[in-house]
């Protein structure tokens, strides 16, 4: 009897870091991924404490406090969905990345989110795909960063809404412009025509309306 | 007893103003501290943006006049190596001075046509020396053009010198109404047209689309074709111009978009929502599945002898990029990306913009050479696994036949692509292949 609780211990310790990789990261866990959580957590000031590794109550809390504000179950163990919401592409919690780098996606899904939440869905591409037009344009910078911060470009980076952390479906957004799906054909601009003033902008030809934004 | 009330009385008041009056004291000159400290970081950050401003400023300055003199040596260089350096220099010096313009704090509107203009030269410098090391020479036209963009660059430079003299140059502090920097007054400069077939291209932005065939149809004729492809009642919900110009249709709950060509009502795109969350790879039977499936819906699209080649696995769907396959070649130029929902494994999404901007028929000649002949071209660093033939896009306006090489070396997997009538490597592009799907780069 003793014998065979020895060997379902030794099994279950030799099959812990498969369990705990299946189920996400958590408490007690060690490494560069708790390091990548813990920098990303930082980062957005969800977290304080060093970013030694090791999965401790700090990480712990600050992962529940993420996890709450952004709509996810607080459970405080990073796993597929929890990293998708970081923008992070972990070895253990099968999270995505596309190629481009995780960093891309998710500020990508920021600006989405800080620009047309509450749009439709194919708006919020749009938004997505204006950016990548405009990184493919001779007459911008040529990374999605620089897009992004030129200054000037998005409301939401002159008015700090790009800090918010995006939900599921800006980030699902931010992939699919990534992958190519171009619901403004090509369009570098968009306003919203109740609230803009630019002349310049407002002169230009409007080529389609999605939700409340008109692109051209 | 009353006296001491009295007394407390007396005493309690005075004292308890008193402690008020410290409190406010100190309350006071640790707010006056913290304005202090506020005050100093301001100021510091104020310094800290005016002088990457002023460096970015000093930069451009130094990356345009580079550009000048490099453009002046081009000129008058005659070796063809002398030229392909020559060009190197200034594919360099156009990119810095694109990105340091881009970092100035001025109004994106207004640099617009500047960033245009100092972009197109590199990439115009970049395909002229890639024409050169393959043999090539600078023509007339080439060598009036590159005169043109020296004349421009010496303009912007001399302008850009003036305005930093002047201390006119755009800092972060002002209101939030610049002029373009490399111009004297507000206004855009007159840059000289860039001809060639590359990136950026003008001309390759502007072509029309060759896979529209038919005659202009009604959104109602649309909509009904719209309904039968997708099986779900849709509402018109507008019309795109542009290069492809389309009518749009959304469902009723606003979970469905698609829009149809004006021309032809073909499907050009459609999105909806995956009903699972299933993430990374699939096993060998889903994945068969999919490319089954993958086939059956684009040929119901009107999208047939389509090739699945490249995979992506996120947020319950499987988006797969497909290339026409023609004439015993794929043609990468003619590709449609389709999303299958792998919980239902039904189509939730449909962007065909690239095939019908190229789709057009083409005869796929017999290649000059045979794959084995071909493979001598690939680096002997490289174990070729399979070899096809495949059209690739060289330039915007141009496709070429190549053989497509599967390669591999230390586990890494890489697309070698040798020219079928020359025989020269004409490009390489690493394999990904991960959890999340397969892509090249």
């Amino acid at each position: 009897m003793k014998r065979r609780a020895f060997t379902v211990l030794l099994a279950l310790l030799l099959l812990l870091p498969a369990i705990c990789a299946a189920a996400g990261i958590g408490y007690g866990a060690r490494g560069d991924d708790v390091k990548k959580i813990q920098q990303r957590l930082k980062q957005w000031g969800y977290y304080s404490g060093s970013v030694d590794g090791v999965f401790g109550s700090g990480t712990l809390e600050a992962v529940k406090r993420f996890q709450k504000k952004n709509g996810l179950t607080a459970d405080g163990i990073v796993g597929p969905k929890t990293a998708a919401a970081m923008g992070l592409a972990l070895q253990s919690a099968g999270a995505a990345s596309s190629g481009t780098t995780s960093n891309d996606v998710y500020l990508l899904a920021r600006v989405i989110y800080g620009e047309a939440r509450g749009e439709p869905y194919k708006g919020q591409v749009a938004i997505g795909a204006v950016v990548l037009n405009r990184v493919r344009s001779a007459q911008f910078p040529n990374t999605i960063a620089g897009v992004i911060y030129q200054r000037g470009a998005f409301d939401a980076v002159s008015d700090g809404q790009i800090n918010l952390a995006p939900d599921q479906n800006a980030l699902r957004a931010a992939r699919d412009a990534l992958n190519g799906y171009d619901p403004t054909g090509g369009c570098l601009f968009y306003y919203n025509p109740k609230t803009a003033t630019s002349k310049w902008m407002l002169s230009r030809p409007v080529l389609l309306r999605i939700g409340n934004h008109v692109f051209c | 007893m009353r006296n001491l009330r009295n007394v407390l009385l007396l005493w309690t008041l005075p004292v308890l103003m008193g402690f008020g009056v410290i409190a406010s004291a100190v309350w006071g000159m640790a707010q006056k501290a913290r304005a202090e400290e506020y005050s100093r970081m301001a100021d510091e950050y104020a310094g800290a943006c005016v002088n990457s401003c002023a460096r970015c400023s000093m930069e451009l300055s130094g990356a345009v006049g580079d550009m000048c003199r490099s453009l002046e040596k081009l000129g008058v260089t005659s070796s063809q190596a002398g030229r392909v350096l020559a060009l190197e220099d200034i594919v360099r010096e156009s990119g810095e001075a694109a990105a340091l313009l881009s970092r100035l704090p001025q109004s994106q509107a207004e640099v617009l046509d500047t960033a245009g203009f100092l972009t197109r030269i590199g990439a115009y410098a970049r395909s002229l020396s890639g024409k050169l090391l393959r043999g090539g020479a600078l023509e007339a036209d080439d060598a009036e053009q590159l005169s043109a963009m020296l004349g421009a660059c010496l303009g912007m430079s001399e302008r850009l010198e003036r305005r930093i003299a002047e201390g006119s140059m755009p800092m972060g502090t002002e209101e939030f109404d610049y002029y373009d920097v490399s111009a004297d007054a507000p206004g855009h400069p007159d840059y000289p047209p860039i001809e060639y077939d590359g990136p950026y291209s003008e001309t390759a932005e502007s072509f029309e689309p060759l896979g529209i065939e038919g005659e202009e149809t009604t959104a109602d004729e649309a909509r009904a074709a719209a309904e039968r492809l997708l099986g779900i009642s849709l509402e018109y919900a507008g019309k795109t111009e542009g290069r492809l110009p389309t009518y749009d249709f959304v469902s009723a709950d606003g979970g469905i978009s698609a829009s149809l060509t004006v021309k032809g009502a073909r499907l050009l795109s459609f999105s909806g929502t995956p009903s699972g969350e299933k993430e990374g790879a699939p096993d060998d039977g889903e994945y068969a599945a999919l490319v089954e499936k993958c086939r059956e819906y684009l040929e119901k699209f009107g999208y047939d002898d389509m090739e699945p080649v490249f995979f992506e696995y996120y947020g319950g769907a499987a988006l797969i990029t497909s290339v026409r396959s023609s004439g015993g070649a794929l043609i990468y130029n003619d590709a449609v990306k389709l999303s299958i929902d792998r919980e239902s494994m039904q189509p939730i999404g449909l962007d065909a913009r690239e095939w019908l901007m190229h789709g057009k028929e083409r005869e796929i000649k017999s290649p000059a050479l045979t794959d084995e002949r071909a493979a001598e071209a690939v680096s002997k660093a490289l174990t070729v696994r399979e070899a096809r033939l495949a059209l690739i896009p060289l330039t915007p306006l141009t496709e070429t036949l190549c053989y497509e090489f599967l390669c591999e070396k230390d586990g890494r997997e890489y697309f070698v692509y040798v020219n079928a009538e020359t025989g020269e490597e004409e490009r390489v592009m690493i394999v990904e292949n991960d959890e999340n799907g397969r892509r090249a780069r």
